[in-house]
C-alpha cells in the first residue's frame, strides 16, 4: 500500500515536473514567473483532443500537431506580449503573465465550451506488477516520458550551443552579449522549450484530469511551489521538489483524506519559504543542471 | 581602425559623453584613462552597442557600429572584455571558451588551443566552473572567452582591477603578446601608470570629454598635468 502510493505519487510528480521545469527555465532567463504556463497545457490537450477526433484517433499525430501548436503559442505570447516589455520589474512581467492566463481560459471557453471533455485513455486500466507492487500502465508511462525528456534537456544544457547559451544568459545577460549570443533570439527559444513541455504534459495531463479550461489551474500551483523547491533557478531541484509534491499529496490523499490533497502543497511551499527561502539546494540562488 | 566621432551619450538628462572623437588604428595598443566617472566604461558600452548614442557616430573600417546589436558587434571583430571579469561562474572553463566563440560557425579547436597557448592554466581547469578560478585566472578566462571571436579590436574594461601587482604584470605582459599577434586594443584603466607603459597612444578623459591625448612618452613628459587629471597615485 505504502509503496504503491509513493509510485503513483510519483507518477503525478513527474508531471507536475514538467509544469516545474517551464516555469524555472523561463524565469531565470527573464525574470518571468510565467502563469500561463498551466494554460499552454491546457490550450495542448484540446488541440490533441481536436485532432484526435479527426485524425481517426492517431496518438502520434495529436501528439505533434499539438507540440507545433503550443510552441507556436508560446512564441507568440513572448513576441506580441512579453518583449515589448522586456526588462520591466518583475511585477510588471508577471501581471502580464497574468493577463495572459485569464486570455487563454477565456478564449478556450468561448471555443470549446465551459464543459468538461474525457480524453481517451492511453492505456488499458489494467495494472502492472513490478516487484509485487502494482502500477498503471499510464502511471509507468508517465515517469518513463518524464525521464526522457529530462534527459533530453540534460543533454541539451550540457552540450549543445544554444543550450549552453541559456544557461550563460541565465548566470549573466549582459556578459552574454559581450559575447555575441543573440539573447532575444535565444530568450525566444527559452519560451518555445517552455512550449514543448507544456504540451507534453498537457497531453499527459488530460487522460488524467479530463480536458477543461480549468484543468491545470492546480497543477500550475503544484509546479510552481516545486520550482520553488529549486529556489526557482534549479533544474534538479525542481523536478525533486515536484517529486515531493506528488508524493506528499499522494500520501495525504491516502491516509489523512482527498480533501487533504491540495492543502499539503501549500503547506510545503510555506515551509520551503519559511526554512529554505533560496530553495533546498541552496546557499546561491544560482544554475547547477 | 575603430574610430568614434564626437560621440555623445546620456544618461537621461545628464550626459556621460559630450562628445568625445578617439581613433584606434589597427596594430595599436591605445589606452584610455581617467578618473573613476570620466565616462570610459560609458565609452566601451556604447562601442560595443550596450547604450545607445544620441550624436556622433562609431566605426570600424568605415562600418557604422553605433545602430547594431551587440551580437552584430561582435561578429563585426569588437569584442569586449567587461570589467568585473564577469565570467560565467557555473559554466565550465571550456563552456565559457565556447561562448566566446558563439557567433563562429565551424571548428574552434585551433583558437581553443590558441588561448591555452597564452593561458596553460586554462587548458589544465577546462573542466572547472569558471566561478572557482581565482582572481587572475578570471581575468585570463575572461580574455581567452573574449579572443575565442578572433577579435579584430580587443576592448579591455580595467584588466587590473583588484589583481596583485605581480598578476597585473602577466596580464599587461600578456596584453602586449597579443597585440604583437594582430589584434588591436582598446585599453580602459584607472591605473595609468601601468596602462602608459604598454600603450602607443593614449587619451585621457575628464567628466565626459577627451582633455589631453599624445603618445606614452609625450604624456610621462606631462607627468603633471596627467597627475592633476588622475590623480597622484594613478599617475604614479
Amino acid at each position: 500500500m505504502l509503496a504503491q502510493q509513493i509510485v503513483s505519487g510519483l507518477a503525478t510528480g513527474s508531471l507536475y515536473a514538467l509544469t516545474a521545469i517551464g516555469i524555472v527555465l523561463i524565469f531565470r532567463n527573464t525574470r518571468t514567473i510565467n502563469l500561463a504556463q498551466g494554460d499552454f497545457s491546457m490550450i495542448g490537450a484540446f488541440v490533441a483532443l481536436v485532432i484526435l477526433e479527426h485524425s481517426g484517433g492517431s496518438l502520434v499525430v495529436a501528439t505533434l500537431v499539438t507540440i507545433v501548436a503550443v510552441t507556436a503559442l508560446a512564441v507568440v505570447v513572448e513576441r506580441l506580449i512579453m518583449r515589448p516589455i522586456e526588462g520591466s520589474d518583475w511585477l510588471t512581467l508577471f501581471t502580464a503573465t497574468l493577463g495572459v492566463f485569464y486570455i487563454l481560459h477565456g478564449v478556450a471557453g468561448w471555443i470549446w465550451g465551459r464543459d468538461t471533455k474525457s480524453f481517451p485513455a492511453l492505456f488499458s486500466s489494467a495494472p502492472l506488477s513490478i516487484g509485487g507492487t502494482l502500477i498503471s500502465q499510464a502511471h509507468l508511462f508517465n515517469i518513463l516520458v518524464a525521464a526522457v525528456v529530462g534527459g533530453i534537456l540534460y543533454l541539451f544544457f550540457r552540450f549543445t550551443k544554444p543550450g549552453i547559451a541559456m544557461r550563460a544568459i541565465t548566470e549573466d545577460p549582459v556578459a552574454a552579449q559581450l559575447m555575441g549570443i543573440p539573447v532575444r533570439s535565444i530568450v525566444l527559444l527559452t519560451w518555445a522549450v517552455g512550449g514543448v513541455l507544456a504540451a507534453i504534459s498537457g497531453i499527459l495531463l488530460a487522460p488524467l484530469v479530463y480536458v477543461s479550461t480549468q484543468m491545470m489551474d492546480g497543477v500550475l500551483v503544484k509546479g510552481y511551489v516545486g520550482a520553488v523547491f529549486g529556489g526557482l533557478y534549479s533544474l534538479p531541484g525542481a523536478v525533486i521538489g515536484s517529486l515531493i509534491i506528488g508524493v506528499a499529496e499522494n500520501l495525504a490523499g491516502g491516509y489523512l483524506g482527498a480533501q487533504y490533497k491540495v492543502t499539503i502543497a501549500f503547506v510545503l511551499i510555506v515551509l520551503v519559504l519559511a526554512l529554505k527561502p533560496r530553495g533546498l539546494f541552496g546557499g546561491k540562488a544560482r544554475r547547477e543542471i | 581602425m575603430l574610430s568614434l566621432e564626437a560621440v555623445e551619450v546620456g544618461y537621461g538628462q545628464i550626459k556621460a559623453l559630450k562628445g568625445i572623437t578617439l581613433r584606434v588604428s589597427d596594430g595599436q595598443i591605445v589606452a584610455l584613462l581617467g578618473a573613476n566617472g570620466a565616462g570610459k566604461t560609458t565609452a566601451l558600452r556604447a562601442i560595443s552597442g550596450l547604450l545607445r548614442t544620441s550624436a556622433g557616430s562609431i566605426s570600424v573600417d568605415a562600418v557604422r557600429l553605433d545602430r547594431l546589436a551587440p551580437e552584430e558587434i561582435v561578429r563585426r571583430g569588437v569584442v569586449q572584455v567587461p570589467e568585473g571579469r564577469r565570467v560565467f561562474a557555473g559554466l565550465s572553463v571550456l563552456e565559457n571558451l565556447r561562448m566566446g566563440a558563439y557567433c563562429r560557425d565551424g571548428s574552434i579547436a585551433d583558437d581553443l588551443e590558441r588561448v591555452y597557448r597564452y593561458f596553460p592554466v586554462l587548458g589544465q581547469r577546462r573542466r572547472q566552473a569558471g566561478g572557482s578560478l581565482s582572481g587572475g585566472e578570471q581575468q585570463m578566462l575572461a580574455i581567452g572567452r573574449a579572443l575565442m571571436a578572433r577579435p579584430k579590436v580587443l576592448l579591455l574594461d580595467e584588466p587590473s582591477l583588484g589583481l596583485a601587482p605581480k598578476l597585473v604584470a602577466e596580464i599587461l605582459k600578456i596584453i602586449r603578446t597579443i597585440n604583437a599577434d594582430g589584434v588591436t586594443v582598446l585599453l580602459v584603466e584607472q591605473n595609468a601608470y601601468q596602462a602608459l607603459s604598454i600603450a602607443h597612444y593614449s587619451y585621457v578623459l575628464r567628466v565626459g570629454r577627451v582633455v589631453l591625448e599624445g603618445t606614452a612618452e609625450e604624456l610621462k613628459d606631462r607627468n603633471d598635468v596627467v597627475r592633476s587629471y588622475l590623480g597622484r597615485q594613478a599617475a604614479g
